[in-house]
C-alpha cells in the first residue's frame, strides 16, 4: 500500500506549529479582550434578539425572564450578574457565572436569551 | 470498495458517531463557555473524510446530528452541530487535500471550524455579535480537542484496515 507510510506518521512539524500559532492567537485574543474592557453600567436583557428590558448594575434586584414555558432568573447582585436558576436543559448560563465588564455576555440558547452588560 | 461493504461501513459510522456524541452529552460542562466539548464524533467523521471521501463523510456526519438531534436533543442543537459540522468538514476536506497536515493538523482545524461555524451560527439566531467574543476561549479548546481526536483518529486509522482486502 503507498499510503501506509503517510497514514503511519501521526503527527508532522506542521502539525505542531499549527498547535502552537491557534494557543497563542486564541490566549492573545482571550487577554487582549478580557484586559481592554472596562466596567460595565447597564445590563441588557435580549429575548430573540429584542432588547426587553434594561438593569443598572449598581442597584441590586432578581429578574425572572420567560420563554415560552421556561424560565431564567437573572440576579444582579454587587456589581455583578449572572442567572442563579433556569430550567434549560443544558444550565450553560448558569455555569458561566458572573460578568460585569463592558460587552461581556451571558447566553441562554434554548430560551433565545441573551444578557450584555453595556457601558 | 464493494457497494455492499460501504453501505454496511456508513451505517456502522453512523452509529458510533451517535453513540459517542451520546457519551459526550453525559460529561459536565467543566468550563463555563458554552460549545467546549470534545467533539469525539468527530473520530468517526475524520475517519470516513480519509477512508470514504468528503461525500459518505458529509452523508454521515449529517445523519448523527439530525438522528442525535431529533433523540437527545432540539432544533437549536441540529442548526449549530449542522453549521460547525459543514464549516469543519469543508475545511478538513480542502485540507486533506493539500496535503501540508496530517491527520492531526487536519482535526485542529476540523475542530476550531466547527466552533466558529457554531459562534457563527449563534450570532445569526440571537442577533447579537458580541457572541463572536467566545471565539477566543474556543480557539484554544477547539485546538486541544482537534490535536487529541486527531491523535486518536490516526491511531485507528492505522491499525483497523476499512477496505476490507485482507
Amino acid at each position: 500500500m503507498s499510503e501506509e507510510s503517510s497514514k503511519k506518521r501521526l503527527i508532522n512539524k506542521f502539525d505542531i506549529i499549527l498547535f502552537i500559532l491557534l494557543i497563542i492567537l486564541g490566549a492573545c485574543a482571550f487577554l487582549i479582550i478580557k484586559f481592554t474592557r472596562a466596567e460595565g453600567k447597564t445590563v441588557n436583557i435580549y429575548s430573540d434578539g429584542e432588547l426587553t428590558e434594561s438593569f443598572s448594575l449598581d442597584d441590586d434586584t432578581e429578574y425572572v425572564y420567560i420563554w415560552e414555558d421556561g424560565n431564567n432568573v437573572i440576579v444582579i447582585e454587587n456589581g455583578y450578574v449572572y442567572v442563579s436558576h433556569a430550567d434549560c436543559p443544558d444550565k450553560v448560563c448558569v455555569n458561566q457565572g458572573e460578568i460585569k465588564n463592558d460587552g461581556e455576555t451571558i447566553v441562554c440558547i434554548p430560551h433565545r436569551l441573551v444578557i450584555e452588560v453595556d457601558e | 470498495m464493494r457497494n455492499n461493504r460501504k453501505i454496511a461501513l456508513m451505517g456502522a459510522f453512523i452509529a458510533l458517531a451517535m453513540v459517542l456524541s451520546y457519551f459526550e452529552s453525559f460529561i459536565p460542562v467543566f468550563i463555563a463557555v458554552p460549545g467546549v466539548k470534545p467533539g469525539l464524533a468527530n473520530i468517526v467523521t475524520i475517519i470516513a473524510l480519509k477512508e470514504l471521501g468528503l461525500k459518505d463523510a458529509f452523508v454521515i456526519s449529517i445523519a448523527r446530528i439530525i438522528l442525535s438531534g431529533i433523540l437527545f436533543g432540539n432544533i437549536t442543537v441540529i442548526l449549530y452541530s449542522l453549521a460547525g459540522a459543514i464549516l469543519s468538514i469543508l475545511a478538513m476536506s480542502f485540507l486533506s487535500k493539500i496535503k501540508i497536515f496530517s491527520v492531526t493538523g487536519i482535526s485542529i482545524i476540523g475542530g476550531v471550524m466547527h466552533n466558529l461555524g457554531q459562534v457563527i451560527m449563534a450570532s445569526l439566531l440571537l442577533d447579537s455579535g458580541s457572541i463572536m467574543y467566545y471565539m477566543a476561549v474556543l480557539t484554544v479548546t477547539g485546538t486541544v480537542s482537534g490535536a487529541l481526536v486527531g491523535i486518536l483518529a490516526g491511531i485507528i486509522i492505522t491499525r483497523i484496515d476499512f477496505s476490507g482486502k485482507n
